[in-house]
């Protein structure tokens, strides 16, 4: 391939990338994702895993019969 | 059209009327099961394989007759075949299933058609088993971290087409309005790897471009494959777990995205700098130089969030062992990407390039940052996905010990054995040589003392010439005051100690593989006598401060 094209092809594929940077930037702005910040915090705990309860440990020793301690 | 309208039906959530579009967690872990468990198996599988061929690859470096006579296990074999098989099979394995599993919970949306990411696991796993075959058979390329041969790009592109399609789907499907930072992560992954991928293989392979633009692709690849998809993959999972697990939210949800800005816009620039001294255009090097200073940035921001929020909690994060190791991980990402900066400026390149630095500082990104962030995600995982509990805490512990002591101790001697080897090939002695008019000889039965602070690798032979005293027909040359044989002796202590590392690393996986495999072929009648797994949240559930 030419030299020309390596550089079409880059010009193409940077642009494309960096129009999809400020794309989503722009979306994400336009969507509240930058200025709500205390909600997307939170975002991770739900009625099922709610915050404030610590959701791993390890497991306990196995009792010789098999069942756990 | 019709069969169009009801495919988009039926992945839309709640399409069904008998299910709620926003699922519980545990309806969300049900569908990723049996694909998470297929992405999961072949990881730790592919993790085993790639340890094998990592200590048979140490071996040769200390011992290079050990199965030289075997032409399928000679070191340019195996060692290509240890990077494709803990890259591409562990590594990437490891991330589709942490990630899908992340991105199905945080847009708390069932995956469907789970069918259909089987099959992309199996074309996936398949092209990477044929193209480690290829390796070993003589068909791999000269391309670091692109040896698989070409033949099953196809392969690979389709399975991972349909795998981030999957993952797109559940991100527009989404149930939840804020997208998380970890979503960022993950979604850009998706997107940045097919980009980094295809440039690759077009301009290094399928229509290679000439001369050092080649080499300039390979590292722009190489480094970008870490930086914008095993980086975001391991980012996205601490952002995940420590806080999920802690019961916290994150100390700065905005600095988590200013770290993500950061790094999305430096990261991709930062590959050019390992070609300083290279035959490439001075300009193109200053800006990958700069890049990587730059990376400082989403990196020191990051380690403020994760310290942050772990502050005041260690006892917590000592208790778990998802934290154990994520916390492991998101330490070594501060420290991987500080080296890595440190690495691109010149004067620290000039001695660290080519040398076992460079190997040392790879494996403190794939393996203490993101390998040790992906094994604390499975920790969490699967007692998740088949809603029962490792089998046994020893195993985790020795697992985690193991894997602690046994990278720190590879970076180490790698790293100061490199520095060592890496002053050592460049280090200058000045001689008095003889001039004639066609040549300048050395005169070896003559050679002066000349002290090491004499030798600078920027002085002229003008300088020392004061220092040396030569004969009238004679003046003062730079030689290399080490020749090459004697600087790759020095190294090999280094290397007995790197070979010690990776038997350490090779018992952490082997406890690892016995404690995921007796989890997952557990016999039914044993887990319903242990009642339900303690991991789960009903189970244990410890009161913490939030903050």
């Amino acid at each position: 391939m030419e030299w020309s094209n390596y550089i079409l092809l880059g010009f193409l594929g940077g642009g494309l990338f960096f129009a999809v940077a400020a794309w989503a930037f722009r979306w994400a702005y336009k969507h509240g994702q930058l200025t709500d910040f205390d909600t997307g915090a939170k975002v991770i705990f739900d009625e099922e895993e709610p915050a404030g309860t610590a959701k791993d440990c390890f497991p306990p020793k196995r009792s010789k019969k098999g069942k756990g301690a | 059209m019709s069969a169009i309208g009801s495919f988009y039906s039926s992945i839309k959530p709640g399409s069904s009327s008998d299910v709620s579009e926003r699922a519980k967690l545990s309806e969300i872990d049900a569908s990723m099961k049996w694909p998470a468990l297929l992405f999961l198996v072949s990881a730790a599988l592919w993790l085993l394989a790639g340890t094998f061929f990592a200590m048979v690859t140490a071996i040769k470096m200390t011992n290079p007759a050990y199965l030289a006579d075997v032409e399928w296990l000679t070191f340019g074999h195996i060692r290509s075949a240890h990077l494709n098989a803990v890259i591409y099979g562990w590594s990437f394995n490891a991330a589709f299933a942490v990630g899908l599993w992340i991105m199905a919970r945080l847009c708390h949306s069932r995956i469907r058609h789970t069918a259909i990411l089987m099959v992309a696991g199996c074309f996936w796993n398949i092209g990477v088993s044929i193209g480690i075959f290829g390796i070993f058979a003589g068909d791999m390329t000269s391309v670091e971290w692109l040896e698989m041969p070409t033949y099953i790009t196809p392969l690979i592109a389709f399975a991972f087409a349909l795998i981030g399609v999957w993952a797109v789907i559940a991100f527009r499907f989404r149930q939840s309005s804020p997208v998380y930072v970890s979503q960022w992560y993950i979604l850009a992954a998706i997107f940045w790897f097919p980009w980094l991928y295809s440039i690759a293989q077009i301009m290094i392979l399928f229509e290679p471009a000439r001369g050092t633009v080649q080499a300039l692709t390979n590292w722009w690849y190489a480094h970008n494959l870490v930086g914008l998809w095993l980086t975001p993959i391991g980012l996205a999972s601490a952002y995940y777990f420590i806080p999920k697990v802690l019961g916290v939210p994150i100390h700065s949800y905005y600095l988590s995205f200013i770290g993500f800005w950061a790094l999305a816009f430096f990261s991709s620039w930062a590959g050019a700098s390992h070609l300083i001294g290279g035959p490439v255009p001075a300009w193109v090097i200053s800006v990958g130089v700069v890049a990587s200073v730059m990376m400082i940035l989403p990196v020191v921001v990051t380690a403020m969030n994760h310290h942050m929020t772990v502050r005041g909690r260690w006892n917590q994060v000592w208790i778990s062992p998802t934290l154990r190791f994520v916390v492991f991980g998101a330490i070594s990402y501060t420290l991987v990407s500080v080296t890595g900066a440190a690495m691109a400026l010149r004067q620290v390149s000039e001695i660290t390039h080519f040398t076992h630095f460079t190997v040392g500082h790879t494996h403190q990104g794939v393996y203490a940052f993101f390998t040790m962030i992906m094994f604390g995600a499975v920790y969490y995982i699967m007692p998740r996905l088949l809603e029962r509990e490792w089998p046994s805490a020893m195993l985790i512990r020795t697992h985690f010990w193991c894997c602690a002591s046994g990278i720190t101790l590879m970076i180490v001697s790698l790293m100061v054995g490199g520095w060592i080897q890496g002053t050592q090939m460049i280090a200058l002695k000045p001689v008095p040589v003889v001039v004639t008019e066609n040549a300048a000889t050395p005169t070896n039965a003559e050679q002066p003392k000349a002290s090491t602070e004499q030798v600078t690798t920027t002085a002229t032979s003008a300088t020392h010439s004061a220092a040396v005293q030569t004969a009238p027909d004679q003046e003062v040359k730079l030689l290399p005051k080490y020749e090459f044989i004697e600087v790759v002796r020095n190294t090999i202590p280094w290397l007995h100690l790197r070979s010690m590392s990776g038997i350490l690393l090779m018992v952490g996986h082997l406890a690892f593989a016995i404690n995921f495999f007796w989890m997952a072929v557990k016999p039914k009648e044993q887990r319903d006598r242990e009642g339900k797994p303690t991991l789960l949240v009903e189970e244990n559930t410890q009161s913490v401060s939030a903050k």
